[in-house]
């Protein structure tokens, strides 16, 4: 299979004051086609850095992205603007609803402006929330939440489905709830996604690993047995 | 302590953090206090300025004048009267300065007399340019900057106006420039000389005036030290003084009487004889044009006869023409008839000759040939037949001759030898002698007969050739006879043809000369028509001329007897008034007397009072951005408030912080505001007043219970709403407070309730109606703002609207009379018959109405306050239409006057609440009376009670005393102005003469000066909006940054992202400009409805106009703050934003 996303000798700097910081300091690495990634590192790692510039968001330095065949770093804001419309979905730590639109009124914020979205209520019923369609942000949980977030990324129909600590905020089995929703939609859908974290312990149920540390990929490991969520315990 | 220290460095810190917010807090509040207290502080500090300016001048309080003037005796007891400060005797004088465009007047006044040792100075002048004069004939002149056409080192000529010598001096050296305090407005007043108009004034030394007595007494009052000017105490000191000196006046006054008399006396002696003089004149004159216009009318009809008579010449001439053309006419046809007959004849005379001529020729052809044949014979005859034998039979002769003639010579040989033979033998000799004889003989007849021979030939050739001569000459002789009958027939042919050619060419001359005839003919009958009707014409004009010169005679005469008793009549008036002469009066002015310091104070208050409203915006708005902004700053300190109040601080220490930021930024922007306002506001609007006014640099007065209350007001503001913004987080217990902020809950809005619409509408347009519900605050502030904004334009605009119009409506649709020619004295219609009529016959006006216009105090029942307007009595209701249209004020229906009921004007109506029906008193003549009123009209500029003749006498048992004639000019320009006014001033009945375009041009003025009011509000408005727009889109962009970046992660592009943000602005701005048109509409009738002055009446009146600019402003505005914003929402970094929540 063929790499789908590649990362090439990425450089991120950014100048905090007089000091600069690099964020990312050469990261190469690649992920095939309906993996389910998880980049895994400690806080400052980079990890972030890195799905912000994969997730169209930001842009690097030095170095090339790669997603689809298509070179991404190279893109002006419009045209990233365009990338995230239509190849990404993004899932927040916090969720990043619009807190004066019910549940399906966020998800119909992103199907509006794709082409190829997906029913606002079929995104819903797929992540099993049917019946708080019409409720606003505040008036559900945090889980629920963060399932109307995924389903709102994965009602645009995303070649790629980017994480950032989905689960940080949940607790233990929402958040466990939340990685099998991810797992499942990834192997349904064929999608690939690719989510970041801190805690090693949710490593396994991943296809690829890639650690991080200081700006660099550390390990690239291919697990060739998944486990599935339920049976990982952290 | 190192909790306050820790506590103070977080605050200073928190405000280094979020400078844009302390800012917007401060900007708002230095917006808010700044605009009021530098409004509160332009009219004390105008007011300020003139009473320094004033009292650093020395400025008189009271102004006397005298009817006889003032001598030292009068000043002295002026002087010595109780309360009185200092006084100064002057000089006055109007003059006339002749100019190539026409006469000015100007104003002389004198300069201390210092000689006089009651004089103290007052009225100090401000030498602006030069020095002051030092010596006799040196002249200072009034700054004016209308009046460059002098300079320092000019000199200028002054004349005396009328009998009068007011001044002894005629040249004056001008040595500088002045401002005098007497004058504050560029205005320099009216005059009775000349057209009426001060132009300038001068001050000369007092040795200059030719005068005894003392024109003006200027006095000061001890009492009015120190008390302002405009205030009701000053006034009430000056009023004091009135009855004083006018009981003083009467008493010097009687000690002049009998001089007056006298003096008048001589006057009117004088005026007699001139009035007696100019009737002698005036019928000399009359007799004279009479004569004159005789004359014209002789040569009239002398011209008349001389052109008819001319006339009758040409006629006869074209009669006589025409005869010599009939003439010609017969001549011509005979000719052309008769000539080719001629010519016929001729050519056949011709071709007669022609015949004759080759008969000839053939005859003499024949003669000659048959002379040439018969010589030819005779020629040959003779030549070969007898000439031949003639000659053969000669030299036969001519031999036998020679045979003879040798014979002969032999015997006569013989002979000789015979005899020469010695014995000669003489018979032989006698013998030989005898045969030579006879041969001898023989031979001389045969000699003979040879010779006859030779000569008959001889002749015979002769004979021939002269036959042929002969035929030669007969030929000769024919030839040249018939060459001669040819070119006799050749000369004739020619003639002939010459002859044709004659005819033709005379054929055709004839006829052009006869149509050349008939043409002049033609032509001359024209031109006699032509010298007919221009005769009609002339006739008719000469005619016409005479008429209207017998006419202008007549007009003339009528207008002479006219003046002649009119001068019959005000010389007997003056006689009259001699017997009845007062023993004169002083007359009381005091600084009012210059118009421009009563209009000063008035526009000094009029922008307190326009411009006072306007602060209460800023300050509404003032505490509603801080109220969001603080709102939210507390809002966003959630959990360091939890945080504080879970480790155990008070309320009051956790306010603190706020408290303290909210008052460093409100206790900044009031030293900014007030600083700045200080600085510009009260400076702008006085400069713009400094074109009406000179005035000199101002004096600053702070308004001290404005800036402190405007403070107050301003912190008050500020610390409410940061205790209660506080109150609310305060209110909740320390672990809700320290949970991540929950962003504040979506709700449904009413308008979900109406599904129809609901699901019509877009997601942003969802987002915009729920986020306009959602923050009411934020809701408020925008709308209140920019309907401020909007309504401040509007106010501003229609401020003009409704001063601009009055000139029109005033002026073209009210009061139609341009020209008021007020009398020296009120008479009733008898005395003013005269001057009526003359009036009626000026050519330059087409109305003219006797009025009786006084001021007089008016009154009602329910209002006991008195309030001075004017009545008019016209001399007629009919005329008293075409003057004034009484339309009522709110149909607009047109009233008429009758003679039951007065009309008065709106104004009036409003101050008194009257209705029609209604009793009103007024006071006139010192006589309190009553009317009902019967109509309520439409007016402006004055206020009057209309009232008809008839109801004036029956209600006051008076006849009418008419006290000025309006007119209407019909070419009011300022050429037959100053013409009519020059002329009028002149007569001794005449006070002034008022027109209405003098009113015009100081409306145009004060309309000027609002244009920068206009400015200002437009300016103010500007910073409003943006203030208020700015806070909004600040407030929503900080606090949707989330919102905005997950949009934008989402793949809004930027124009999607700005649209979610505007369409709240956009909604925002539209209810405010509604909302703002309407404050403004009511805001405009309040301004209007404070500035109103006793004098002038306002409309309350915004053009469509004026609503669209006030709109497309305020929505530039709107746009212009967007554009900004838009940049800055550009800017916005999704990774940043959406970094985890602190």
């Amino acid at each position: 299979m063929s790499n789908f996303v590649e990362f090439k000798d990425v450089y991120k700097r950014y100048k905090m004051g007089e000091v600069e910081i690099t964020a990312a300091n050469g990261v190469s690495f690649e992920i095939k086609e309906g993996e389910f990634a998880v980049i895994v590192g400690s806080s400052g790692a980079g990890k972030t850095t890195v799905l912000n510039i994969l997730g169209g968001m930001d842009s690097c330095n030095e170095g090339q992205v790669i997603v689809n065949n298509r070179d991404i770093s190279k893109l002006s804001q419009k045209e990233l603007a365009t990338y995230r419309r239509y190849d990404i979905g993004f899932v927040f730590q916090f969720y990043n609803l619009v807190p004066n639109l019910t549940a399906k009124e966020n998800i119909e914020l992103a199907t509006q402006i794709c082409k190829n979205a997906m029913d606002a209520d079929i995104a819903l019923g797929s992540v099993g929330l049917s019946e708080r369609r019409d409720n606003f942000p505040s008036q559900l949980s945090g889980g629920e939440q963060q399932r109307v977030s995924i389903a709102r990324a994965l009602a645009k129909r995303p070649k790629l489905l980017l994480c950032d600590e989905p689960t940080g905020a949940l607790d233990y089995n929402t958040g466990k709830n939340i990685l099998k929703l991810l797992q499942d939609t990834c192997y349904k859908e064929k999608m690939t996604v690719v989510l970041i974290t801190h805690n090693q312990a949710i490593t396994p149920m991943a296809d690829r690993i890639i650690e991080m540390k200081s700006g660099k990929v550390i390990r690239n490991i291919i697990n060739n047995n998944p486990m599935p969520v339920e049976q990982i315990e952290w | 302590m190192d909790f306050l220290k820790a506590q103070n460095k977080n605050i200073f810190r928190e405000i280094k953090k979020t400078k844009s917010r302390f800012i917007s807090i401060m900007a708002i509040v230095a917006l808010g206090v700044g605009f009021f207290s530098g409004v509160k502080a332009t009219t004390p500090s105008m007011l300020n300025t003139a009473e320094k300016y004033f009292s650093e001048k020395n400025l008189m309080d009271i102004r006397l004048m005298s009817s006889y003037g003032f001598d030292n005796d009068d000043i002295t007891v002026i002087k010595n009267t109780d309360g009185v400060k200092e006084v100064m005797a002057s000089y006055t004088a109007d003059v006339i300065e002749k100019g190539e465009t026409g006469d000015s007047v100007i104003k002389v006044l004198s300069l201390c007399d210092t000689e006089n040792k009651l004089n103290s100075q007052l009225n100090n002048l401000i030498v602006k340019s030069g020095r002051l004069p030092e010596k006799s004939g040196e002249c200072v002149i009034d700054n004016n900057r209308n009046n460059n056409k002098y300079e320092i080192g000019d000199k200028i000529t002054l004349y005396n106006s009328g009998d009068t010598e007011a001044i002894r001096v005629q040249e004056f050296k001008i040595v500088g420039k002045v401002v005098s305090p007497q004058y504050l407005s560029y205005e320099r007043g009216s005059s009775t000389i000349g057209n009426g108009n001060v132009a300038t004034y001068i001050f000369i030394n007092p040795e200059d005036f030719a005068y005894e007595r003392y024109t003006d007494v200027y006095i000061t009052l001890e009492d009015t030290q120190g008390v302002s000017c405009f205030s009701d105490e000053y006034d009430k000191i000056v009023d004091k003084f009135e009855d004083i000196f006018l009981d003083i006046g009467d008493v010097q006054c009687e000690r002049f009487r009998d001089d007056i008399i006298s003096n008048a006396q001589a006057e009117i002696d004088k005026a007699e004889k001139d009035y007696l003089q100019a009737k002698s004149d005036a019928e000399t004159e009359l007799a004279n044009a009479k004569k004159e216009i005789d004359d014209a009318e002789k040569e009239y009809n002398d011209e008349i006869a001389k052109a008819e008579k001319l006339l009758q010449d040409s006629k006869q001439k074209i009669a006589d023409a025409k005869i010599q053309l009939a003439q010609g006419e017969e001549e011509y046809n005979i000719l052309i008839t008769e000539t080719p007959i001629q010519l016929q004849q001729a050519q056949d005379k011709i071709d007669k000759g022609w015949e004759e001529y080759q008969d000839a020729k053939k005859a003499l052809e024949d003669g000659i040939s048959e002379a040439r044949e018969k010589y030819d014979n005779e020629y040959e005859q003779f030549y070969f037949v007898t000439k031949p034998d003639a000659e053969e039979k000669l030299e036969q002769a001519e031999i036998l001759l020679t045979i003879r003639k040798s014979s002969i010579d032999y015997s006569k040989q013989f002979l000789e030898y015979l005899e020469s033979r010695p014995n000669p033998n003489e018979n032989l000799i006698n013998i030989t002698k005898e045969q030579i004889k006879s041969s001898e003989q023989e031979y001389n007849s045969l000699l003979e007969e040879y010779n006859s021979g030779k000569e008959q030939l001889e002749q015979g050739e002769l004979l021939l050739k002269n036959a042929k001569q002969q035929i030669d000459q007969e030929e000769k002789a024919g030839k040249e006879e018939l060459e001669k009958a040819e070119k006799e027939l050749r000369n004739a042919e020619k003639e002939l043809a010459d002859g044709r050619l004659q005819f033709e060419t005379g054929k055709i001359t004839g006829k052009q000369e006869l149509d050349k005839a008939r043409q002049e003919i033609e032509e001359g009958e024209k031109e006699l028509a032509d010298g007919e009707k221009e005769l009609e014409e002339q006739k008719v004009n000469g005619a016409k001329q005479l008429a209207d010169a017998k006419e202008k005679y007549e007009k003339a005469k009528t207008d002479a007897q006219l003046q002649l008793s009119d001068a019959k009549q005000q010389l007997d008036e003056a006689k009259e008034e001699i017997n009845s002469v007062s023993s004169g009066k002083w007359y009381f002015f005091t600084r009012d007397y210059d118009s421009g310091y009563s209009r000063y104070s008035e526009d000094a208050e009029r922008v307190d009072r326009v411009v006072a409203v306007f602060p209460v915006f800023f300050l509404l708005v003032a505490a509603l951005v801080c109220l969001t902004t603080m709102t939210r700053m507390v809002d966003e300190h959630r959990t360091e408030i939890g945080t504080l109040k879970a480790i155990g601080y008070s309320n009051f220490a956790i306010i603190k912080k706020f408290l303290v930021y909210a008052t460093i930024a409100c206790i900044a922007g009031c030293t900014i505001g007030i600083v700045v306002g200080m600085i510009t506001l009260p400076y702008i609007i006085f400069n713009t007043y400094g074109i009406m006014y000179e005035l000199t640099n101002m004096a600053l007065k702070l308004p001290w219970s404005s800036i402190i209350a405007s403070v107050i007001v301003a912190l008050l503001c500020t610390t409410f709403v940061v205790i209660a913004s506080c109150y609310k987080s305060l209110a909740k217990k320390p672990s809700t407070l320290m949970r991540p902020k929950a962003p504040k809950a979506g709700k449904r809005i009413l308008l979900e309730k109406i599904p129809f619409l609901w699901k019509h509408f877009s997601f942003i347009s969802k987002v915009t109606a729920r986020n306009l519900f959602r923050y009411k605050a934020r809701f408020l502030m925008t709308v209140i703002g920019l309907a401020g904004c909007t309504a401040l334009i509007i106010a501003g605009f229609g401020l003009k609207d409704s001063i601009g119009v009055i000139i029109d409506r005033q002026f073209n649709e009210i009061s139609h009379n341009n020209t008021s020619i007020v009398f020296k004295n009120p008479g009733t219609i008898e005395k003013k018959s005269n001057i009526l009529n003359i009036l009626k016959n000026d050519e330059r006006l087409s109305d003219t109405l006797l009025v009786r216009e006084c001021s007089v105090k008016i009154s009602t029942d329910a209002k006991k306050d008195t309030m001075d307007i004017y009545i008019v009595v016209p001399e007629n209701l009919d005329d008293f239409k075409t003057m004034i249209t009484a339309k009522d004020h709110k149909t607009g229906e047109i009233l008429t006057l009758d003679d039951n009921s007065v009309i008065v004007t709106n104004r009036v109506a409003d101050v008194y609440n009257l209705s029609v029906g209604d009793t009103i008193y007024f006071v006139d003549e010192d006589e309190k009376y009553s009317a009902k009123v019967g109509g309520i009209v439409e007016n402006y500029v004055y206020n009057y009670m209309y009232m008809s003749p008839a109801l004036y006498e029956k209600t006051t048992g008076n006849e009418v005393m008419y006290t000025m004639a309006l007119a209407i000019m019909k070419d009011d320009t300022d050429e037959t102005q100053r013409q009519f006014a020059e002329q009028y001033l002149q007569r001794s009945d005449v006070l002034s003469i008022q027109y209405s375009s003098n009113i015009i041009i100081t409306f145009n003025k004060i309309i000027q000066s609002l244009n920068i009011i206009v400015v200002v509000l437009v300016l103010c408005a500007g910073i409003l909006a943006f203030v208020v727009l700015y806070n909004l889109t600040n407030i929503n962009l900080t606090e949707r940054v989330r919102e905005i970046a997950t949009i934008k992660v989402l793949g809004f592009y930027n124009k999607d992202v700005s649209s979610y943000v505007y369409r709240e602005n956009i909604v925002l701005t539209i209810l405010g400009i509604i909302f703002g048109t309407l404050l403004g509409t009511v805001l405009e009738g309040f301004i209007i409805k404070t500035i109103q002055m006793d004098m002038v009446t306002f409309p309350i009146l915004i053009t469509g106009l004026s609503y669209v600019f006030s709109i497309l402003i305020t929505i530039l505005f709107a746009v212009i703050v967007n554009a900004f914003m838009y940049f800055k929402m550009k800017k916005i970094d999704m990774v940043e934003s959406l970094k985890s929540i602190e």
